[in-house]
């Protein structure tokens, strides 16, 4: 009978081990961002699916010197909602394409219709964006809504980080400028 | 988190998990500098020193995470302790060629110990166990519901249900493939035993 005995502390846990830590730590992150851009929770939990088993599938390839976990699996999100967004906008069968992933429990969609609910702030503030650029809605979703730190921000969406902080100087000044004339 | 991040990380552990045990991460293994990852090594070096003593000693200094073993008659058993012991018992049972993962839990205890000091366990035969799907394993011991659940096909050990059979007196997890599932936990498609305190 042979029994192989691990130490508990000090094994490496794997890669397993690791991108359970990286999505624990954000997959409630990324079912907001889908939450703030859906209002069906069947959408948010097949989007949010297909982010994770994306980052699954190409876990080993991310390198953690180009930025960390969290601004990575954004820019997997953000690529998600853009296939999405360009099948609806084709007219095509955007939910089709997502098929495979399973039917939500009654529970699950309690659990997520509450999460879209909690986005309402944040889905009004991407509202008051339409005004803004694309690149400059990014920049303000992804560090004011998001959690990313700037420096994640400008990983996620592939740009430099000064750029990423003039867009969202331009972007908040801009966001400042309207407020004030409204009131 | 929530039960759909739950059951979407059984979805991943089930359908990536052999794939993620078995990824080389090249570009994660540059970013340490080289003080530290000496350090890691001389203190994993230590640490299967320390194992491999305690192994020939018969004593050990810090309580095992895991156990995964082959049986004579070709069934596995994992023992559970620690839930730092499931990265590692996913990797033996890879290593082993064993479709089976255990899937950590926002609800897993820190400290898996049963009542009287032993591990949660299960026995299982891999063979019985279905070409292209796996048996996915929740740590921990089953709650009151679960227990209730899985009493229809109970071999006594509040382990099996309808479409597993028991392999006698050891509580031998065996799929029936002409059967149902053993335990379908919501979002689940595949089989999902639940440990036990022997």
């Amino acid at each position: 009978m042979a029994t192989e005995v691990s130490v508990p502390q000090n094994l490496p846990g794997g890669v397993l081990a690791e991108f359970e830590e990286v999505y624990r730590n954000n997959v409630g992150l990324v079912a907001a961002y889908f939450a703030r851009r859906c209002w069906d929770p069947q959408e948010v939990a097949d989007l949010t699916s297909e982010t994770i088993v994306r980052a699954a599938g190409s876990f080993g390839a991310f390198d953690p010197r180009r930025g960390s976990a969290r601004a990575w699996l954004f820019g997997i999100a953000a690529h998600v909602w853009a296939g999405y967004c360009a099948h609806v906008a084709e007219s095509r069968d955007a939910i089709g394409r997502l098929a495979g992933y399973r039917a939500l429990e009654t529970t699950e969609i309690d659990e997520l219709a509450a999460k879209i609910d909690a986005q309402q702030a944040g889905r009004e503030l991407l509202e008051r964006c339409s005004m803004l650029s694309a690149n400059e809605r990014a920049a303000i979703e992804l560090v004011d809504l998001a959690e990313l730190t700037p420096k994640e921000a400008a990983a996620a969406l592939g740009v430099p980080r000064g750029v990423l902080r003039m867009r969202l100087s331009r972007a908040r000044a801009r966001l400042r400028k309207e407020h004030c004339v409204n009131e | 988190m929530s039960e759909f991040e739950d059951n979407l990380w059984l979805t991943v552990v089930r359908e990536h998990g052999h794939e993620l045990a078995r990824t080389e991460r090249t570009a994660h293994t540059h970013r340490r500098a080289s003080r530290p990852q000496l350090l890691a090594g001389t203190t994993l070096g230590l640490a299967a020193m320390a194992t491999a003593a305690a192994l020939l000693l018969g004593a050990s200094t810090s309580p095992p995470a895991f156990a995964v073993t082959r049986n004579p008659d070709g069934t596995v058993t994992v023992n559970l302790i620690h839930p730092s012991g499931i990265a590692g018992a996913n990797k033996k049972l890879a290593a082993m060629g064993v479709r089976a993962q255990i899937a950590a839990q926002a609800k897993t205890p820190p400290n898996l110990v049963c009542p009287g000091g032993t591990a949660p366990t299960i026995t299982f035969d891999p063979a019985s166990i279905p070409n292209s799907q796996e048996l996915v394993i929740a740590p921990g011991q089953p709650s009151a519901s679960d227990t209730a659940a899985l009493k229809g096909g109970s071999n006594g050990s509040g382990n099996t249900g309808p479409g597993a059979t028991s392999g006698g007196g050891n509580h031998v997890v065996r799929l029936d493939p002409g059967g149902s599932k053993i335990r379908t936990y919501s979002g689940a498609d595949n089989h999902v035993a639940r440990m036990y305190c022997p």
